[in-house]
């Protein structure tokens, strides 16, 4: 008898046992998901927001919309999703130069730690030919400081198509003409015989 | 330390993770609910027959290039444009791919799944992944090939080497051959390429030594190298392979990109050497093909698959006599 009362008395404790389980299980997901989410603002704010894929195929046909969107495709660089990167290079890749009003930003960018990104920022620069003469010193930056050798690269192939560079700049370039990476020895050299 | 309760946990980490997939709009890609034949007034009826492929027989073989623009999940996962792909590569005997952007390395066994749907016997060869980190993806190549008509296989297919990095993505090598129950079947090379265009001078100019060190390398077994890709540039802004003598592109005056204002795309051959070819070459203008909109072709690619036509039998030298005399249908 006292077996059974015990065991009616567990089960009837029990039930409030493991309600109290599950709300505290939820409670503590809640809080996880609450900071996992505040964590993803303040990464989107420091690395900016990436464009959705739609948004991109739509660019990849109009590269005269793409070229006003230059700073937020190149930002879609970091994306993780392999496609939305993909998508971004594809509208990159065959828009042309970007529009004047986002060279600011674009000098911003080629200091940015993800290589890709920095890497595009200095190639559009270079796109602009002439008219981006005055960004050199921050691509002679990105040679000279960067810590990816890719972005070194792009930032002197770049650098390359600008012309008119100055006797800092051309140093600079020297320095990397003895650069233990071939290719950027090689575009250095280049660059410098232009 | 006080437990966490394992099956509420999952179920609320299960219902989380669902509705965020679910919601994901870049990961739903419906397919085409209509037909886009039978939405249309009037069918565009095709004016030049180089925008035609003509049909596949048992005397010529049909040999083309396509880049299908960022082949990945999402593209894939349409089925209205996986079943147009799937038509383009039924027109070939064997087709050079550019790219394959997915790192999901099922996705072309997939396309190849849907080809052989209607009993078609098609296999491929695919490169390794090329490109460059700094440019955010990477892509591959592949080969597709009728394995009723033709002999390949990934034993035949190699990477170029390039220990310099100086081109952006490196060509991808295949060698096939003809099945012909009669004659000498033609075994030719294929350089499968995909160009940088913001490299584009440095890339042309290495690749007329890629073509002449593939020529050397596949030489004396082979004299058919042909040169295929999206090469970003128009037939006579091709640099150092213009200079080649006797090397001479197929295309010429006619757009491969789908909007029709560009020349990026083409096929090389040397004109002495690959008297196998017909002379008939051109692209496959998709809008004539489908009887679809320009903004329904775009959905499949930017570019056209271009194509040229071969006898399916080795052909004499025009001026060195004739190739070998080897009947065996195995590849040397």
């Amino acid at each position: 008898m006292s077996d059974w009362l015990d065991a009616s008395h567990r089960s009837c404790l029990a039930i409030p046992m493991v309600w109290r389980q599950v709300t505290d299980s939820l409670g503590e997901y809640l809080r996880f998901y609450i900071a996992w989410k505040m964590v993803e603002g303040c990464m989107s704010t420091v690395v900016g927001n990436t464009l959705p894929l739609a948004k991109l195929k739509q660019y990849a046909g109009t590269p005269e919309l793409a070229r006003q969107s230059a700073v937020a495709l190149v930002l879609s660089l970091h994306d993780s999703d392999d496609e939305v990167r993909a998508w971004a290079a594809e509208v990159l890749e065959n828009m042309g130069a970007p529009t004047m009003d986002c060279t600011a930003q674009l000098a911003e960018l080629t200091r940015h730690v993800i290589a890709p990104v920095a890497a595009w920022a200095c190639k559009l620069i270079g796109r602009l030919g002439e008219e981006g003469t005055r960004f050199q010193d921050i691509l002679a930056a990105a040679v000279e400081k960067h810590v990816d050798v890719l972005v070194k690269q792009e930032a002197v192939a770049a650098l390359a198509k600008l012309g008119n560079l100055s006797p800092s700049t051309r140093d600079i370039l020297r320095r990397a003409a003895i650069h233990e990476n071939p290719r950027l020895k090689r575009m250095a050299l280049a660059a410098l015989a232009d | 330390m006080r437990s966490i309760p394992f099956y509420p946990l999952l179920i609320v980490l299960l219902v989380g993770s669902g509705s965020y997939l679910g919601c994901d709009p870049n990961q739903l890609s419906a397919p085409l609910s209509v037909d886009p034949a039978a939405s249309k007034t009037s069918k565009p009826e095709a004016t030049n027959p180089r925008d035609t492929i003509p049909a596949r027989t048992p005397t010529n073989i049909l040999i083309g290039s396509f880049n299908l623009q960022r082949l990945g999940p999402s593209k894939i996962s349409d089925s209205w444009v996986t079943e147009r792909f799937a038509d383009i590569i039924r027109k070939f005997d064997v087709i050079a791919l550019q790219e394959i952007t997915s790192k999901d390395q099922r996705i072309l066994p997939a396309l190849i799944s849907r080809v052989n749907s209607l009993g078609n016997k098609y296999n491929f060869t695919i490169g390794p992944q090329v490109g460059r980190a700094s440019s955010g993806y990477f892509e591959q190549y592949a080969f597709v090939y009728d394995e009723t008509r033709i002999l390949s296989g990934p034993g035949y297919c190699y990477p170029v080497l390039d220990e310099k990095d100086i081109l952006h993505r490196e060509p991808f090598v295949g060698r096939f051959q003809s099945i012909s129950p009669v004659g000498n079947p033609f075994q030719f090379t294929l350089i499968n390429m995909h160009t940088d265009p913001d490299e584009i001078n440095t890339e042309l100019d290495v690749l007329a030594d890629v073509y002449r060190n593939v020529r050397q390398y596949e030489y004396p077994n082979e004299d058919d190298v042909l040169l295929v890709g999206d090469l970003n540039a128009p037939h006579d802004k091709l640099r150092s392979l213009n200079k080649i003598l006797d090397f001479v592109p197929l295309i010429r005056d006619l757009p491969t990109n789908v909007r029709k204002s560009k020349m990026l795309d083409n096929i090389l051959i040397d004109r002495l050497l690959t008297t196998e070819f017909t002379g008939r070459c051109g692209t496959i203008d998709l809008q004539n093909m489908f009887r679809i909109e320009l903004v329904d072709a775009l959905k499949i690619s930017d570019h056209l698959p271009i194509w040229a036509e071969f006898s399916i039998i080795e052909q004499p030298r025009l001026n060195v006599g004739v190739a070998g005399q080897n009947q065996n249908p195995t590849l040397r």
